[in-house]
């Protein structure tokens, strides 16, 4: 009756509202939370993974609950109203239970915050200097610095290359499994360093210094994009992060070194 | 009530009328017109977010179009909306003749047409409008060319407009209730614009602070904003911040009471736990005080400040779960229909979840760190900013627009327009979720091909949501021409003082006071 009455379009506009919410939690999407390369990445796509669990099945448990009293306690169904509008104890356990569960993801996500903060037994320092519209490395323990600026590839095609907008001409090296921490300020406006797969962010304030550690765990390359609007050229400030084992570290290091020492070096780093 | 606009007909009026609801009315309409420019930009911003390439031969005209999309929308739509919905619905509810402050209000009104000509002028003048984001952050917006100083001085003139309405209602709630209307006998609604006239009370002088200050650095020498001088950028985005967490808050709560209005209407049942609510509605006024520091967490704030912005913004979970708890009580063992101001205020209630649930998120700095300024708080902004709020408003208007024009809204145009509303809305930023978890960031004009499916679809959403939009002013037009007349007793179910078949006297003169029983 209520179908034949409001039609099967509206069941289906109902149906493909609530897969739109629902997607996210069900989906396979190639995008969702990076995979995590360092400790605390691991802990957010933990974090996000149990709270997306706990946001889902609240917000499937709510729109079950209302879909049924919306269905049942219809007036077209000649319901009489009734007229209850208060329950001590109801109201009060509602506001309790959410409480509670509020504190309980507390917990762990304080813990698993001061961990990404704490910078106990970091080996090597990088300073990160954000200008309009590239990024400077200095490595002051190697004596080495750098800018690292996107790279058009140039051509029609270029929008459709997989690093198109990602990739540098300067890599930022690390070394793997080695705890860095990295100083960041700008020389010019806010300026934001974030690599997703890190799970780490930082924004580089010009005239202050902000500091930030990471270990990543992994070798590979990793990609990220300013994230905070700087001008005309915003979209087109990649960060490239190239993690190689300690040896091929060193390697790089005193191989940079060298170029910069040499007698064709360009006068200003590039 | 159909009188009201049969009488002094003629453009004198609108100019000169000091009567709540012609300024409801002016209120309404411009901040329609505000949204549909707004809007328009929209349609702008997701055509160049199309496809990867660049599609755009200046960043700087695609950053002024983001930011202008943001200052319209907040400014010039949501926030003059709510001030002129609460200029027709609150003497009204309350059985007062006008708002305390009737002269003020006009002028409060007339405000905005200037603010909003100052800031259309920043588009044009020598070096573009303002580019750095609605966030207008220092050093950036320190070293923008002239049109910034529009969008400044702008801002300040909708702010001080804001503040007078935040005044009038404040003391309109304080000093006009009708005998017997205590407190706790309050509409909810009303409950809800007094929250939010405090909060904004509050907050807007901060706000105006922080943009004279912005000003002063500009032009006066002033370091607020410059380490060289002992200043930090950083302090405006406190400031504003401070105002932006705040002020939304405000909007979503003056939002909750609309629903909690609505339901209870079409649910024919009282609302459960009205007490409740009025104190879940006080603590999240209360708390939204203490939450901007999430908008810092990747800037260098200390991980004990960070900790105190993470408590104070989870807790604002809990307040929302017993309203949307307390709404689905209303509406258990009721006798549901499902108006248009019905299905408005449903989808708002789904709304306020999500947008609520990915608030929470954010809030934590182990995620809001990382994914802070990435799609991912787009989606959520948008869902509290333009779904809780803009739904609220579109339901408010099909509820009460009956009782104004003493005509009912065109049913199947109506719904019409809600069904392309809801599924183009969810359509257009729930890839949005996604994109920001898989590394977009905002504020960008180009992207990598690996977002381009969902930003495809994003952008698909965003298109028809702006066509439903488009056919608003028509059925708003066509209702008010044609519509079908509308009983004082619009709804069935209605309860309140706004629903009475003789209202107070239109015109300043004391009208006949209803009592409460």
């Amino acid at each position: 009756m209520f179908l034949r009455r409001c039609g099967y379009s509206v069941a289906g506009a109902v149906a493909l509202v609530c897969a739109l919410w629902l997607a996210p939690v069900m989906a396979e999407y190639a995008l969702g939370p990076q995979k995590p390369v360092t400790d605390a990445a691991a802990s957010q796509y933990t974090l996000y993974t149990m709270l997306l669990w706990a946001i889902g099945a609240l917000f499937v448990i709510v729109l079950l609950v209302l879909l049924y009293t919306l269905f049942v306690h219809r007036k077209s169904r000649g319901v009489t109203p009734a007229r209850f509008d208060r329950h001590a104890t109801l109201e009060l356990t509602w506001a309790i239970i959410p409480l509670v569960i509020v504190i309980a993801i507390a917990i762990p996500a304080t813990q698993a915050f001061l961990k990404m903060e704490n910078g106990e037994g970091a080996e090597m320092d990088i300073h990160i200097t954000g200008k309009q519209w590239q990024w400077e490395y200095n490595y002051p323990d190697h004596g080495l610095r750098f800018t690292s600026a996107y790279k058009i590839s140039g051509g029609a095609e270029a929008a459709q290359q997989a690093d198109y907008l990602l990739a540098v001409d300067n890599e930022m090296v690390i070394p793997k499994g080695v705890k860095i921490r990295l100083l960041f300020t700008s020389v010019d406006v806010i300026h934001s360093w974030w690599i997703p797969k890190f799970g780490a962010r930082r924004d580089a304030v010009p005239g202050y210094v902000n500091e930030m550690w990471i270990k990543v765990d992994e070798e590979g390359v990793y990609r990220g994009q300013c994230a905070k609007i700087c001008g005309k050229s915003h979209s087109a400030m990649p960060i490239v992060v190239r993690v190689v084992n300690r040896e091929a570290f060193r390697q790089w290091a005193s191989e940079r070194k060298s170029r910069m020492l040499s007698p064709d070096a360009p006068a200003t780093p590039r | 009530m159909s009188e009201y606009f049969d009488r002094h007909q003629g453009l004198l009026r609108w100019f000169v009328s000091t009567n709540h609801r012609d300024i409801g009315t002016l209120y309404l309409c411009f901040a329609l017109m505000a949204a549909i420019m707004g809007g328009l930009i929209t349609l702008y911003l997701r055509t160049v977010l199309l496809q990867p390439g660049p599609s755009v031969a200046d960043g700087q005209f695609y950053n002024q179009m983001v930011t202008m999309h943001a200052l319209l929308m907040i400014f010039g739509a949501i926030i003059p909306a709510f001030i002129g919905l609460a200029s027709w619905q609150l003497p009204l509810m309350i059985g007062a003749p006008d708002l305390a402050l009737p002269r003020m209000n006009g002028w409060s009104f007339w405000l905005a047409p200037f603010a909003l000509i100052l800031l259309l002028l920043s588009l044009v003048v020598p070096g573009g409008g303002a580019a750095s984001g609605w966030t207008l952050l220092p050093p950036l917006s320190i070293k923008a060319s002239m049109g910034m100083d529009f969008a400044i001085m702008a801002l300040c003139l909708f702010a001080l407009s804001a503040l007078m309405g935040a005044v009038n209602i404040g003391a309109t709630i304080l000093g006009m209730r009708t005998p017997g209307m205590r407190p706790m006998k309050m509409p909810i609604f009303v409950w809800a614009l007094g929250i939010a006239a405090f909060l904004l009370l509050v907050a807007l002088p901060v706000l105006i602070a922080a943009l004279i200050m912005l000003l002063a650095d500009r032009h006066a020498g002033t370091t607020f904003f410059k380490a060289a001088g002992g200043g930090d950028p950083r302090l405006f985005l406190h400031l504003y911040g401070f105002f932006v967490y705040s002020g939304v808050h405000a909007f979503v709560l003056v939002a909750f009471g609309i629903y909690s209005q609505i339901i209870p209407t079409f649910a024919r049942k009282p609302l459960f736990g009205y007490r409740s609510v009025v104190y879940m509605l006080l603590a999240l006024g209360g708390l939204s005080l203490f939450v901007w520091g999430q908008s810092l967490y990747s800037a260098g704030l200390s991980a004990g400040a960070s900790l105190f912005f993470m408590g104070a913004s989870t807790l604002m979970i809990v307040p929302l779960i017993v309203l949307v708890l307390s709404w689905i009580a209303t509406l258990w063992r009721g006798a549901v229909s499902f108006e248009l101001p019905m299905l408005w205020a449903l989808a708002g209630m789904l709304t306020a979840l999500i947008g609520g649930l990915a608030a929470f998120v954010m809030a934590l700095p182990i995620l809001g760190v990382p994914y802070g300024d990435s799609g991912f708080a787009l989606a959520g902004l948008h869902y509290s900013l333009g779904g809780i709020t803009l739904f609220a408003l579109f339901g408010a208007i099909s509820y009460w627009l009956p009782r104004w024009s003493g005509r009912v809204l065109d049913v199947r145009l109506g719904r019409l327009h809600f069904w392309l509303s809801m599924i183009a809305f969810n359509l257009g930023f729930m890839p949005q979720f996604l994109l920001g978890l898989g590394g977009m960031v905002r504020h960008v004009a180009d992207y990598n091909p690996l977002y381009t499916d969902l930003n495809q679809l994003s952008s698909a959403g965003g298109y028809l949501f702006i066509a439903a939009q488009l056919l608003y002013p028509y059925l708003l037009w066509r209702s008010l021409r044609r519509g079908d007349a509308a009983p004082a007793q619009a709804w069935e179910g209605a309860e309140g003082l706004e629903w009475a078949p003789a209202l107070p006297a239109s015109d300043r003169s004391l009208g006949e006071r209803s009592a409460i029983d």
